[in-house]
């Protein structure tokens, strides 16, 4: 029998060695799910832009609608609304492109970042609008008709119902002027406070949206109070 | 011989003062009743539209409250009626705009609730 010598030992040496690290590397380290590479990690900045920008189009879109159709919020917080999120997703539908055709990845990284840091749809954005929504709600027509039913009721137990102002009836008429107060002070300038937040603002400071919502808290929970004093009231006028 | 009475030229002026007479007590008695028939009921139909819910309606509806009047006439039941009628409309209008409120709100939240981070 012939020895294997000279190249020949040398290719089977070989081809044992990569058999052999072949063989450890499938049972002893899992592949990468990317292989680290320029153009992979170029890939995966634009799968990733990609999703982000489709989430928050979807987000923008489903938004829009709604705000066109609340027929509590005044003309001029619609219109910044409506500009706002309007321009948003302008903004994201023509990056999207962009990334998709950048040739870096370090080009595709930066345009990635900007989803979030010039937009802010998530933390910002819809937020505001809805919170500005929130409060027109109440400044445009809970504070109004609240302070015309309170009227109305004052006069019917200065008048005809006036065998029926008892302590109840009187304790719930203070609280009625003491919850008017409370939405009051607590919308005065929020929806026009929040409206111009810009997502600078929010990078510098996390927390301008924090006073705005607790003030919301309290006034809505003003007016469900106000709503059942007026049902205490009505209740003992029949 | 009959005397002055209901006979001739002064049986007639006399029939027709004591007639004019019956009348006018009984127009002054009906005038009493006519009278405190009191004023007109106030108008809760110009109050805040009660169920309308367009947004100029609602945007426009920051009026004034009208009092209802205190007349004790005979309308002061319908007048109070109504009034009242016209708070429920406005208890109804502030819950609807509250729900609303409270929905966009918990939008709002969850939308902060999204990662907003690359």
């Amino acid at each position: 029998m012939r020895s294997i010598t000279g190249k020949a030992a040398i290719a089977i040496s070989t081809c044992g060695l990569l058999a052999a690290a072949t063989a450890a590397a499938v049972t002893t380290v899992a592949p990468p799910a990317f292989a680290d590479t320029a153009s992979s990690t170029l890939a995966s900045i634009k799968a990733k832009a990609a999703t982000a920008i489709s989430i928050r189009e979807s987000a923008l879109q489903s938004a829009i609608p709604a705000f066109t159709a609340n027929p509590y919020v005044t003309a001029a917080d619609r219109s910044a609304i409506l500009t706002t999120l309007n321009t948003d997703a302008s903004g994201l539908n023509a990056l999207a492109p962009v990334i998709q055709t950048d040739t870096t990845a370090a080009k595709a990284r930066s345009d990635y970042q900007s989803i979030f840091t010039q937009y802010r749809v998530f933390a910002l954005a819809l937020p505001q609008s809805r919170f500005a929504a929130s409060a027109d709600d109440l400044t445009g027509t809970v504070i109004p008709r609240l302070t015309d039913a309170q009227g109305r009721l004052e006069s019917l137990l200065a008048g005809p119902d006036s065998g029926k102002d008892t302590s109840p009836v009187q304790a719930a008429m203070s609280d009625l002027s003491s919850r008017i107060s409370g939405i009051t002070t607590a919308t005065a300038g929020l929806a026009t406070t929040v409206l111009a937040y810009t997502p600078a603002q929010w990078d510098a400071s996390h927390t301008i949206l924090v006073q705005p919502k607790a003030n919301l808290v309290t006034a809505r929970a003003d007016a469900r109070a106000a709503g059942r004093d007026i049902a205490t009231v009505i209740e003992a006028l029949k | 011989m009959r005397g002055p009475g209901l006979s001739g030229t002064a049986g007639r002026r006399s029939f027709m003062v004591a007639a004019i007479a019956a009348l006018a007590l009984t127009t002054a008695g009906c005038g009493r009743a006519v009278h405190t028939s009191g004023t007109g009921p106030t108008s809760p139909q110009t109050a805040p539209s009660a169920v309308s819910s367009t947004a100029s309606t609602v945007r426009t509806s920051a009026s004034s409250p009208s009092s209802a009047t205190t007349d004790v006439g005979m309308e002061s039941g319908t007048e109070a009626g109504t009034s009242l009628s016209a708070v429920q409309a406005d208890a109804q209008a502030v819950d609807g705009a509250t729900n609303q409120s409270d929905a966009d709100f918990d939008a709002g939240q969850a939308a902060q609730a999204q990662n907003d981070n690359p």
